[in-house]
């Protein structure tokens, strides 16, 4: 579960820059970075506030 | 007087060794504090004060990195050398009656701070609503809908802060890198729209498009490179030559551990300011006539709800804090008061001030004041710790005097802040320069006073 959260956080947070980079080099448009940046606020939220829940309760 | 260290805080004792942290916890703490809403605003308001490009590329790496050494080679070898907080350092400076004083000016200047980011939080929540937003030159409300949307978000952001905030403020915490890249996608987005298509093309459009120099807009103050270096270094005036990170660098292990400020710097007031100006360079080409200021907008416009998400959390994770400062600083004054009344009470200020976005508007300005107001005291520090046993002068005066209101201390400040206003007043040196003029003056009268002091009640100091 660890690792599943870990992991979704990683690709929340390269989701995040890569959109913009691809909309930098013209790869994608805006509404499609946009969307994509979505994505990954959403895994970004998912892999990380259970992972800090988690910890508050440890403690 | 109670020994707080039960709240695991160590208020008034020096933090022991064995809970000193990392250097990488201080400069998560610096990268979290720094990455903030208000830098959503203080950006754009570059480029409505009418800076150039390379006052402010080259401006803002002077001044910040002046900012850095002032927390490393001032305030950072005082932390690691008493381990105690700013206040319990005053107090035995100070004395308990002038340390009241200072908790007042602190708490309502915090009050005003976290009124800025209540307004800049409500300019992306009132999004969705169709809420007008107030324009550059605005200081009352200019509709209905924004009182009500900053009074919601004053509630929220106050009761969650009344309530103890810890959680928040784990969830703030872990947010900084994912905010951080938002303002990064916001800025390589902005670039793009601008015209920039590769990395050799961005210095001709940044002069060209983005900080073209020249007049400002209308009412607002230019900005020339020593103010973007000024402006810079004193913005966080406060919390280093202030001494305010005292709380905080009493953590670190080494006095060297300070240069972890350069992660807040150099992340927040360097990267995402620039970011956070090149979202207004595109709206100010896109519609010219539009100069209002709406972090918002301008953040949706770029990466969607991400941004819209990024303004309304990045004003909430540091509103939460600062009204939480705010109360604690209300309440040394009246003890008896519970903590949730009192910071409610502060949140409240803090709404009441975020209705006017005057108030937002004009931050560049407060920001200067806020540091001018409390770094004085800073410099009294500063010389008790350095100057004082060097000159055979007795450290904590009030302490080993059982005063409650050291004058030295006192006048020090107040005629501090009075050279301060009759130079703006008088000799025409704008708020942003008064600071280091004021932390000077300030540490020079409090040694020539105590010195004039100490000689008369010698005799009746307590030994150390």
């Amino acid at each position: 579960m660890k690792t599943v959260l870990l992991a979704s956080a990683v690709c929340g947070l390269t989701l995040t820059i890569l959109p913009a980079m691809l909309y930098f080099v013209g790869t994608v448009d805006l509404p499609w970075s946009q969307q994509l940046m979505t994505l990954g606020m959403i895994l970004w939220f998912a892999g990380e506030v259970p992972r800090v829940i988690g910890r508050l309760r440890r403690q | 007087m109670q020994n707080n260290s039960s709240s695991g805080e160590f208020e008034r004792e020096a933090v022991p060794p064995g809970q000193l942290k990392s250097l990488r916890s201080i400069i998560g703490m610096y990268a979290g504090e720094h990455v903030a809403g208000t830098e959503f605003m203080i950006g754009p308001l570059f480029i409505a004060a009418g800076v150039s490009a390379f006052d402010l590329v080259v401006g803002l790496f002077v001044g910040n990195l002046l900012a850095v050494l002032s927390w490393a080679l001032v305030c950072a070898p005082i932390a690691t050398g008493l381990r105690l907080t700013l206040y319990y350092k005053l107090e035995r400076i100070c004395g308990t009656r002038l340390v009241v004083i200072y908790n007042l000016a602190n708490g309502a200047l915090f009050c005003i701070l976290a009124g800025a980011m209540i307004s800049v939080s409500a300019t992306a929540v009132g999004l969705p609503f169709s809420m007008p937003m107030p324009a550059l030159n605005d200081w009352l409300p200019t509709s209905l809908a924004w009182i009500v949307v900053v009074v919601a978000i004053g509630a929220v952001f106050s009761f969650v802060a009344a309530k103890g905030f810890d959680a928040m403020a784990r969830v703030a915490a872990a947010s900084v890198p994912w905010m951080f890249l938002v303002f990064l996608a916001c800025g390589i987005i902005a670039l793009r729209q601008l015209g920039v298509t590769s990395l050799s093309d961005f210095w001709a459009v940044a002069q060209e498009r983005i900080w073209k120099g020249g007049d400002p807009l209308p009412g607002q103050t230019k900005f020339t490179f020593w103010h973007v270096v000024f402006f810079a270094w004193f913005c966080n005036a406060a919390m280093h030559l202030g001494m305010a990170d005292l709380s905080i660098l009493r953590y670190a292990k080494r006095w060297h551990h300070g240069f972890a400020s350069a992660a807040g710097m150099f992340v927040g007031h360097y990267l995402a300011w620039i970011c956070a100006s090149l979202l207004y360079a595109v709206q100010l080409a896109r519609t010219p006539a539009d100069t209002t200021v709406a972090p918002g907008p301008m953040a949706f416009g770029a990466v969607g709800l991400s941004g819209l998400v990024c303004v309304v959390l990045a004003g909430w994770t540091t509103a939460n804090p600062t009204i939480y400062r705010a109360g604690l600083a209300f309440q040394a004054i009246v003890p008896s008061t519970s903590r949730f009344k009192v910071t409610l009470f502060a949140g409240a200020v803090a709404t009441a001030g975020a209705i006017f976005p005057a108030l937002v508007m004009k931050l560049l300005d407060f920001v200067g004041f806020y540091g001018t107001i409390l770094m004085p005291m800073g410099a009294v520090i500063a010389v008790d710790y350095y100057l004082f046993g060097r000159l055979g002068l007795t450290s904590d005066f009030a302490e080993r005097s059982g005063s409650t209101f050291n004058s030295p201390a006192g006048a020090a400040w107040l005629i501090a802040l009075a050279a301060c206003g009759l130079l703006n007043r008088f000799a025409g040196v704008q708020i942003y320069f008064l600071a280091l003029p004021g932390w000077l003056t300030a540490g020079i009268l409090y040694l020539l006073l105590s010195t004039l002091v100490q000689r008369r009640f010698r005799h009746n100091l307590a030994a150390p």
